[in-house]
């Protein structure tokens, strides 16, 4: 029987109010029964985990204790948008090699709230001239001096991999995402489908009662890229207005406006906002819906925690056709294109009121999905698995390491006409160099 | 035949390493062959610099020179010893000691740098994939083959060879001192020797041979061997001229030799050379290849007072010390260890 594997694990943790926080608490408990766990975190508090196999310790960003960590098989940092929970997780990923999960693969949200809010200017812009050349260089000068938001540069500017600078291997969490940085990286590239516990949420039932007005749901971190005013508009518009009920719960940029909009649209006593509620109070609501609205635009490469939280109640959802929500079967979710949003929204709206039944159906498709395939089991034995191959990780790394540094050496020597004439030579010893020395 | 001998050389530090290898150089050579030393620079930090130094020695052409092919080479030190040579036969002195035996130690440095863990596994599927690119491996001692078979799973055979200088070597007076050489480091444990001083029943008087490479731990010691019980009875000698070293050899009482877990140790072999009994811990590695408890010499446990009750004996039973001694001298005999084995093996 092979020896229990040591993991470190770097994330964010409840009590924090992060998706992150509480996908890493699913699948910590399967990946606690599989290998000693520990997980690193510079919060000052944090919710008791209540996983065997698994202990919490906290870090100092500035000095972590690095013969500790290096006791441990392989090393995983969960990183996403939030700044404020991954500043720290960043910081260590920068030096430590070990495993990027990528939750988002645009991050230039990420990277510029460290600058301008961390003091890592420098860095930012020597990422945005590393990895998106003179343009990004430029492009990052001007957000620092204020004349343009990260939001505009995301799409075009997204510093992926600035999130792996010294990482050895890079999860994505959806297909399309990790085919796109298979591209543009040798680092390995693994693709794990997010999970959700289902515990706690119970199995729909059969069938809904379509008696009364249709509820409608959205909730999380309802930034701009969240649409809400897009559906507002639209129910505004539509003549069967009063036949819906809009809950809202999470976190809004700008609440005060979004009351205001809703008063201007003259849909107030359709729609009602929550905030944050406990996780089983949202569970109950997002149970009772008709539809949840779970829509992205633009999306900042992720896959949805939300999603998986809809689909396992078994209500149907409105998704935007792009990013990892572009690839979601055609009977588990309804799209709305970018192009077409407001009249799309519409289009769906009427139609579960003419045949809640498809909706429904599709719901309970998605409910089956979650199971199949998007277990914390399965997402925990996806994991251990890139731990095993944490050999070849480090030698491929170590590769790019030093074909890098002898690229750069050679061709300071030789110029790039004698660099090309050197390389292969050097290339093979490499590899032979770096290569594991058996399976696995 | 030609030969290149494979090292490496950390500028301004010499040690056992670059003795083994002007003495092999010399042994070839006096074989009737050419033997060479081929020398690269080498620095272990940041550890970052190591896959590098690794690549550059894995660059270096040894095939031939000057248009003359190298008939056979002979890797020595890591990583030098990963130079391509279709003749390439191993006489290992020793991997990188921080990424195997020495990680997680406090003699150790490399698993306390962010990037240890990472470096370390590249530098253990680099010894494991191209150590057996050789078409023999041996090393140079037991202690270097476990190490080999228990980390990287690869055979080995050890290889004794005599300490430079063995000829000059020979027994006078069993004085009035023990004698500890080696180069004043932590991983020799001198303080052990200075702690167990303070520690005897006997005025027991020890002579410390051996320049510091480590000065910090090399002036804290001097300062606490001439405080407190040990005051005065420890001897700090330095490096000394060949002269002095058979001298000091010849006319000790016995000679200590702690460190922990050494790979060979030419202070063993000295000391049975000049027919004194050795005192050494049970932790000691490449000494127990060689020092059978009370038969030529003492196995304590590494531990002051252990060590103090080890110094005692002899001092108060100098006939021991004087039997055990002549035994070393004769075990020494009965093993073999010479050059024309080695040669053999190597050069086959």
């Amino acid at each position: 029987m092979p020896a229990r594997l040591k993991l470190n694990v770097f994330s964010p943790l409840p009590p924090l109010r992060s998706d992150i926080a509480n996908h890493t608490t699913y699948v910590l408990r399967p990946l606690g029964r599989m290998a000693d766990v520990t997980v690193w975190t510079s919060q000052e508090e944090w919710s008791p985990l209540e996983a065997e196999g698994v202990r919490v310790r906290r870090y100092r960003p500035d000095a972590p204790p690095w013969s500790e960590l290096n006791d441990a098989a392989a090393t995983f940092f969960n990183i996403g948008n939030n700044t404020g929970l991954h500043a720290d997780i960043f910081r260590v990923a920068g030096i430590l090699p070990g495993v990027a999960i990528l939750h988002d693969t645009v991050l230039q949200h990420f990277f510029a709230g460290l600058a301008l809010h961390h003091g890592w200017r420098s860095g930012y812009l020597a990422a945005m001239r590393r990895h998106h050349g003179a343009a990004g260089l430029e492009q990052g000068e001007r957000l620092l001096a204020g004349e343009v938001g990260a939001g505009e540069l995301a799409a075009r500017f997204p510093l992926t991999l600035a999130a792996a600078e010294r990482a050895t291997a890079v999860v994505c969490h959806t297909p399309d995402g990790a085919r796109a940085l298979e591209a543009r990286t040798r680092l390995p590239v693994y693709h794990l489908d997010l999970s959700l516990d289902l515990a706690g949420v119970e199995e729909p039932p059969a069938a809904k009662t379509h008696e009364g007005p249709r509820r409608l749901v959205l909730f999380g971190f309802l930034g701009f890229n969240r649409r809400l005013p897009s559906l507002l508009r639209a129910l505004s518009e539509m003549p069967e207005r009063d036949a819906f009920r809009v809950d809202v719960y999470g976190q809004m940029d700008d609440e005060q406006e979004t009351r205001r909009f809703i008063a201007s649209l003259g849909i107030a006593h359709l729609v009602e906002t929550h905030g944050f509620v406990p996780k089983a109070e949202l569970n109950s609501a997002i149970a009772r819906a008709h539809l949840a609205v779970n829509l992205r635009y633009p999306t900042m490469g992720e896959a949805s925690g939300s999603q998986l939280r809809v689909w396992a109640h078994g209500v149907p959802s409105l998704v935007t056709r792009t990013g990892w929500y572009a690839t979601l079967p055609e009977d588990a979710v309804f799209f709305v294109d970018p192009e077409d949003e407001i009249e799309g929204i519409k289009r769906h709206l009427a139609r579960l009121l003419a045949r809640p039944e498809a909706y429904a159906a599709a719901g309970r498709r998605g409910r089956g999905i979650v199971v199949a395939r998007h277990s914390p089991q399965r997402y925990a034995e996806g994991l251990l698995e890139i731990a095993r191959q944490a050999p070849m990780q480090h030698g491929r790394r170590v590769a790019v390491d030093l074909a890098r540094t002898s690229s750069r050496v050679l061709a300071s020597m030789v110029g790039m006409e004698g660099l090309q004439r050197a390389a292969p030579g050097v290339a093979q010893e490499i590899a032979l160099l770096t290569s594991p020395s058996r399976d696995g | 035949m030609r030969v290149g001998l494979l090292t490496v050389q950390v500028p301004f530090v010499r040690g056992g390493a670059e003795m083994l290898a002007e003495s092999l150089a010399r042994e070839i050579k006096r074989a009737g062959h050419e033997a060479e030393i081929i020398s690269l620079p080498y620095k272990w930090y940041p550890p970052a610099r190591i896959p590098e130094h690794m690549l550059a020695c894995r660059l270096v052409g040894v095939e031939d020179s000057n248009g003359v092919p190298i008939d056979r080479v002979i890797g020595l030190k890591f990583p030098a010893y990963m130079a391509r040579h279709p003749n390439k036969v191993m006489w290992l002195l020793h991997q990188h000691r921080g990424a195997y035996d020495l990680w997680g130690t406090e003699l150790g440095d490399l698993h306390n740098s962010p990037d240890g863990a990472h470096v370390r596994a590249a530098i253990q599927e680099a010894d494991t994939r191209l150590i057996p690119e050789a078409r023999a491996c041996y090393t140079i001692s037991r202690k270097v083959s476990d190490r080999l078979r228990r980390f990287c799973d690869l055979p080995s055979t050890p290889l004794y060879h005599p300490p430079p200088g063995a000829e000059q070597l020979s027994c006078g007076e069993y004085g009035d001192y023990f004698l500890v050489p080696s180069r004043i480091n932590r991983s020799k444990r001198q303080d052990l020797v200075v702690e167990a001083l303070g520690l005897t029943r006997h005025p027991v008087r020890a002579v410390f041979m051996g320049a510091a490479d480590d000065h910090r731990y090399g002036d804290a010691l001097k300062a606490s061997s001439g405080r407190g019980a040990a005051g005065g009875r420890a001897v700090w000698a330095g490096a000394v001229s060949d002269e002095k070293r058979v001298q000091l050899y010849a006319d000790c009482l016995g000679v200590v030799f702690v460190p922990w877990d050494e790979d060979y140790g030419y202070v063993t072999l000295e000391a049975m050379l000049s027919a004194k009994a050795v005192i050494t811990c049970a932790d000691s590695g490449g000494p127990l290849e060689f020092v059978a408890d009370r038969v030529n010499g003492l196995v304590c446990e590494p531990s002051p007072a252990a060590l103090a009750e080890a110094l005692d004996l002899l001092w108060e039973r100098r006939h021991v010390a004087r039997e055990y001694g002549q035994a070393g001298r004769q075990r020494y005999s009965d093993m073999g260890i010479g050059w024309e084995n080695t040669l053999s093996c190597l050069l086959g």
